[in-house]
């Protein structure tokens, strides 16, 4: 039972410096460790440099980015497995469009576990993270 | 509401400015013929929304969006186009417009989409935008499962080039590798993803989404 509260390692990838402090504030007052990055190159560079999270939590449109969220999940593509297979958790303003656009087998084939549409509703995220978190005590277990 | 409003077809221009001072008339309206003059209006009067006509949406038209945005922050881009192509939408999302508008919509659409872009929503073209976030999603779907299967990246290349039905000695002439070598990468190939051969291949890249749709 302990084992599924357990703290996660988190990457957010967000470029709204508001958003991007929330949501640190709120994951790490859930036990989390947090990596904030305003960028997908940043990100990329934590990924190569960095052990692992367990989960990333990426904002898809970062228009001022040098690798925005969708080079970023092309990019890691390019990874070993150990971070290509990263739980991702995606978001963007872009409501039901990108809801729509994701669907099942596409999820699964590049680990999107959750598609959520901003403005985000914190307590849904958190819920989000705990659930990877849980699964992944789940995994361990079995 | 601060409101710039931008494209290189006066007569579409005045349509726009009289539509937009009749129904907004508190808005204050700054008007531009050209992209450079956009871009110092923009950096002078800070407008809250952008109206941008991209007909035709040229690269050089989209990077308009880019230089707006450095000089006005706060400004929020609403493209006006012809027709609304998968990849003209895809990159406009990209690069952070707002709204996008077709020339065929009505006045009171625009108006619309105006006032929600400037409250802080969205005005996309809802099944265009859906198509192209798709098919980009899946065409990433399907190069991680052949990046699973343990392709490399010149398995990768032959294995889009194969998958669309081009032969041996085009696909050898278009990477600079002999058509033999090309045979030899096509059987690992079809021994990593567990295919019979060139057929089955074919029909695994359409199913999975690596080569365009006919």
């Amino acid at each position: 039972m302990m084992a599924a509260e357990e703290g996660l390692r988190v990457l957010v990838v967000e470029d709204d410096r508001r958003l991007r402090d929330t949501l640190v504030d709120a994951l790490e007052m859930d036990g989390h460790a947090v990596r904030a990055c305003d960028d997908g190159e940043e990100a990329l560079e934590a990924l190569r440099a960095e052990t692992p999270p367990h989960v990333i939590l990426l904002d898809l449109v970062m228009p001022r980015a040098a690798v925005d969220g969708f080079e970023l999940i092309r990019r890691l593509g390019e990874y070993p497995a150990d971070v290509r297979d990263i739980p991702l958790v995606v978001f963007s303003g872009l409501g039901r469009a990108l809801v729509d656009a994701i669907e099942p087998r596409t999820a699964a084939a590049l680990n999107i576990v959750c598609v959520l549409a901003k403005p985000l509703d914190l307590a849904e995220l958190r819920g989000v993270t705990r659930a990877v978190g849980r699964r992944r005590a789940g995994l361990r277990a079995g | 509401m601060r409101l710039l409003i931008a494209g290189r077809q006066p007569l579409f221009l005045d349509g726009l400015e009289a539509l937009l001072r009749r129904v907004l008339p508190d808005a204050a309206l700054t008007r531009s013929a050209d992209d450079n003059d956009a871009v110092r209006k923009a950096r002078a009067h800070a407008p809250e929304v952008a109206i941008l006509d991209l007909d035709p949406p040229t690269r050089e038209g989209l990077g308009l969006v880019s230089r707006v945005d450095q000089v006005a922050p706060a400004c929020r881009a609403v493209l006006f186009l012809a027709q609304a192509d998968e990849d003209t939408i895809f990159a406009a999302v990209r690069l952070g417009v707002r709204g996008v508008l077709l020339k065929s919509e009505a006045p009171a659409t625009i108006v619309e989409c105006v006032r929600q872009v400037h409250a802080g929503g969205y005005w996309l073209q809802r099944q265009t935008t859906t198509a192209a976030l798709r098919a980009m999603v899946r065409r990433e779907a399907g190069q991680r499962q052949l990046a699973r299967a343990g392709l490399n990246a010149r398995e990768l290349e032959i294995t889009q080039l194969a998958g669309q039905g081009v032969q041996n000695v085009a696909i050898g002439a278009r990477l600079r590798i002999s058509p033999a070598t090309v045979k030899i990468h096509l059987h690992q190939i079809y021994r990593k993803l567990g295919l019979s051969g060139r057929i089955a291949l074919m029909g695994y890249a359409r199913e999975h989404h690596l080569v365009p749709p006919r």
